[in-house]
């Protein structure tokens, strides 16, 4: 809502600039105009160039964060399967009617092996990415 | 797709066409070395411009030069240009920048009018309906920055937001100083 102030202020007279100005202001400036010859410069303030940048880095972050949960994930699923056969070794163990000593000395192993295991695919996979790159 | 021209949003009830696209093409063929770029954003922003620069310094000559002031920083900025948001407030932030830097110099080009200062108070009610003076006259016993907010926000209808960031402050600090400038100049004027 505009109040009389405003309107007055509204209806009173605009200053424009004088009508030699704008010769006089192009005259001194257009010579001054020089095609910017640096493409580095001209790509780097490119607002295009600006959000395909941050966009790039956004899914680098991105396909970072899917591979690490990936991999945490398939960490995890080995982990259960190893506990799997620790649990399965000590059940049989049991089972057979082993002296827990030996009943242990199985686990041992057990838990062992399904270690080797899993380091052999870790240092498998590791293995193919470094042949991917 | 194309774009299509963004019409000014107008607080003021000014009328007024702002074409953002029309411009940042301007600055990009300047940026390529053509001058008649350089003529076109005059065409669209010189008595805008001058307006805003007639506000801070009151005094004609001075306000040419800080137009002049926009239009060297134009020709000869390059390739920043392409980086520029908003074309519409930009040619005023360097002006502002311009009188900022001409206040600056140890001979200050640009001096206030006399009356115009930011601490003194406005004429009291008192005083106002004896002495009604003209809008005019009112406007250049205000301080630059409240003549600026005034300038800047009815008469060229940028939002509080715009105009805050052509002068670097907050839009509420804009906004603030917009309502004491008119309540200054309704005291003077002898409203109320």
């Amino acid at each position: 809502m505009m109040d009389d102030v405003e309107r007055s202020l509204l209806d009173a007279e605009r200053p424009e600039p004088g009508a030699d100005v704008r010769a006089r202001v192009l005259a001194a400036t257009m010579p001054l105009v020089r095609p910017d010859d640096s493409r580095l410069d001209r790509i780097w303030f490119s607002p295009r160039w600006r959000t395909a940048a941050v966009l790039a880095v956004l899914v680098l972050a991105g396909a970072d964060a899917v591979s690490g949960r990936i991999r945490a994930w398939a960490l995890a699923a080995e982990d259960r399967r190893a506990a799997d056969t620790v649990r399965a070794v000590e059940m049989a163990a049991r089972e057979a009617g082993l002296p827990p000593s030996d009943a242990a000395a199985l686990v041992a192993q057990a838990i062992a092996a399904t270690r080797a295991s899993a380091a052999a695919s870790l240092n498998l996979d590791t293995s193919v990415e470094g042949s991917n790159r | 797709m194309t774009k299509t021209p963004s019409p000014l949003v107008i607080s003021s009830g000014v009328r007024g066409a702002r074409d953002d696209h029309r411009d940042a093409m301007s600055l990009r063929r300047l940026v390529r070395g053509n001058r008649d770029a350089l003529a076109d954003l005059y065409d669209a922003h010189a008595a805008s411009l001058f307006r805003h620069g007639f506000a801070l310094t009151r005094s004609r000559p001075d306000a040419e030069d800080l137009v002049q002031a926009v239009f060297l920083k134009l020709a000869t900025t390059g390739a920043p240009l392409l980086a520029v948001r908003n074309p519409a407030n930009y040619p005023h932030r360097i002006l502002r920048a311009a009188w900022i830097d001409a206040r600056r110099r140890p001979a200050a080009q640009f001096e206030e009018p006399a009356g115009a200062d930011a601490d003194s108070p406005a004429l009291d009610c008192h005083d106002a309906a004896e002495a009604a003076i003209d809008v005019d006259a009112a406007v250049a016993r205000l301080p630059a920055a409240q003549r600026e907010i005034v300038a800047l926000h009815l008469i060229e209808g940028f939002s509080f937001r715009e105009a805050g960031r052509i002068t670097g402050v907050s839009m509420f600090t804009a906004a603030s100083r917009y309502r004491v400038a008119l309540e200054r100049l309704r005291q003077m004027m002898g409203r109320r």
